[in-house]
């Protein structure tokens, strides 16, 4: 029985219990917080791997021959040929331009894969963090040194993308091979000038190609790292509470006991709420309860 | 002054061009036998260009096996932790109901 305690006491434990609610809402908000932002430097660390992708594939491929352009080629190669027709020449003759580069693609895929798999995983840490938002607070920061790497991967991709500026080299070597052809064919005429201009004109579209498929690449590894270097700041403030999250704390937890019968705390909330914005409105007070919150949070980290 | 893997870089680049254009030229004249005998000589040199521009990229990877191993053991933590909090929050929300019947 205890019906000797007096009945204040009983007004204290559900008051105590929104205490716990206050802070499980406010970093259940962060926990949401950094979900979002580890799921977008994922989405644009795997752009920027495209795009390094997509580079490195288009410096060493080429445009097929125009379908007139090949049967010229099948007809007078054949006439000019001696050789012995192989399985080699027919697979020559039908993609002329198609490059095999087997040791160097089955590296990339590899270092392709490794690198998806590194930011993929990193996401995928905080998977549950919205349910053990409080609890898993020490496991948040323990990420912060991977993520270092990662950022910096980033940066260097893009240090490195800088550096060698994509070149299409097939498409370039196809323009020098016509200019030396063009060049060879004298007298030159108006012709000669014609066809000058329209390797000129070709040359200057790869060139803006090149430049553009360049810069989106580095752009692209910037912001993956631009993001990061964010969600750094939002892990190691992950254990730390301020008047904001509690105030943000404040309204998910007096909805949560709002909605439990029996439990009247409309005069709780409004003490609290005008508690909260003289907080917010007075620098001192304000200085004031971060010092205590940030023992709070000391007590907090330390416990098993 | 460019370090040894720039160097390679720019070296594979040279020659894959070279070997290219000749290439090209030969597709141009129609002269089937020439390109036959460069094919395998141009796709080899852009092999070599390729793998170079890897060799300069994996030069800035610093995360490796041992830190996706380590991401996924703290992932295994949060997991548990939110197992953990779970059974808290049904304590909590449990004792507020018990609470008001005491009250």
């Amino acid at each position: 029985m205890n019906t000797f305690k007096p009945k204040t006491h009983y007004f204290f434990i559900p008051l105590f219990l929104l205490c716990m609610l206050v802070t499980l809402a406010a970093c259940a908000h962060k926990a949401k917080v950094i979900q979002v932002g580890a799921a977008q430097f994922e989405a644009e660390s795997l752009a920027a791997i495209e795009k390094i992708d997509r580079l490195r594939q288009k410096e060493v491929e080429a445009m097929p021959l125009p379908p007139e352009k090949a049967s010229e080629l099948f007809v007078k190669g054949l006439k000019n040929s001696s050789g012995e027709i192989t399985l080699k020449t027919l697979r020559g003759l039908i993609e002329p331009l198609k490059t095999e580069t087997p040791v160097s693609e089955a590296q990339w895929q590899a270092f392709l894969l490794k690198m998806r798999q590194q930011y993929t995983t990193f996401a995928a840490t905080f998977a549950s963090l919205d349910m053990g938002y409080f609890a898993a607070a020490s496991n948040v920061k323990k990420t912060a040194p991977i993520l270092d790497k990662l950022i910096s991967q980033m940066a260097a991709f893009a240090q490195s993308t800088k550096d060698n500026p994509a070149e299409f080299l097939r498409e370039r070597s196809a323009i020098a091979a016509e200019i030396e052809k063009v060049r060879d064919t004298k007298p030159f005429t108006e012709v000669t000038d014609l066809k000058f201009l329209e390797i000129e004109r070709r040359l200057r579209e790869i060139d803006a190609a090149e430049k553009q498929i360049t810069r989106e690449t580095i752009e692209q590894a910037l912001k993956a790292a631009t993001l990061g270097t964010e969600l750094r700041n939002l892990l190691m403030n992950y254990s730390k509470l301020s008047i904001d999250d509690i105030s943000e704390g404040l309204s998910v937890a007096f909805r949560l006991a709002g909605s439990i019968p029996g439990l009247d705390i409309s005069e709780l909330k409004a003490r609290t709420d005008d508690l909260v914005k003289k907080v917010k409105d007075d620098d001192s007070l304000r200085r004031g309860f971060e010092t205590a919150v940030s023992e709070i949070q000391k007590v907090r980290i330390s416990l098993p | 002054m460019a370090d040894n893997d720039q160097i390679v870089l720019e070296d594979a680049k040279e020659a894959a061009f070279a070997l290219d254009k000749a290439y090209r030229r030969a597709i141009l004249d129609g002269d089937l036998d020439r390109m036959m005998q460069l094919k395998p000589r141009v796709d080899e040199a852009y092999d070599r260009y390729s793998q170079a521009r890897l060799k300069l990229l994996e030069k800035g990877v610093l995360a490796s096996d041992s830190d996706v191993a380590e991401m996924r053991r703290i992932r295994a933590e949060i997991d548990q932790a939110a197992t953990i909090q779970t059974l808290i929050e049904g304590a909590i929300k449990f004792t507020i109901f018990i609470a008001k019947f005491a009250g």
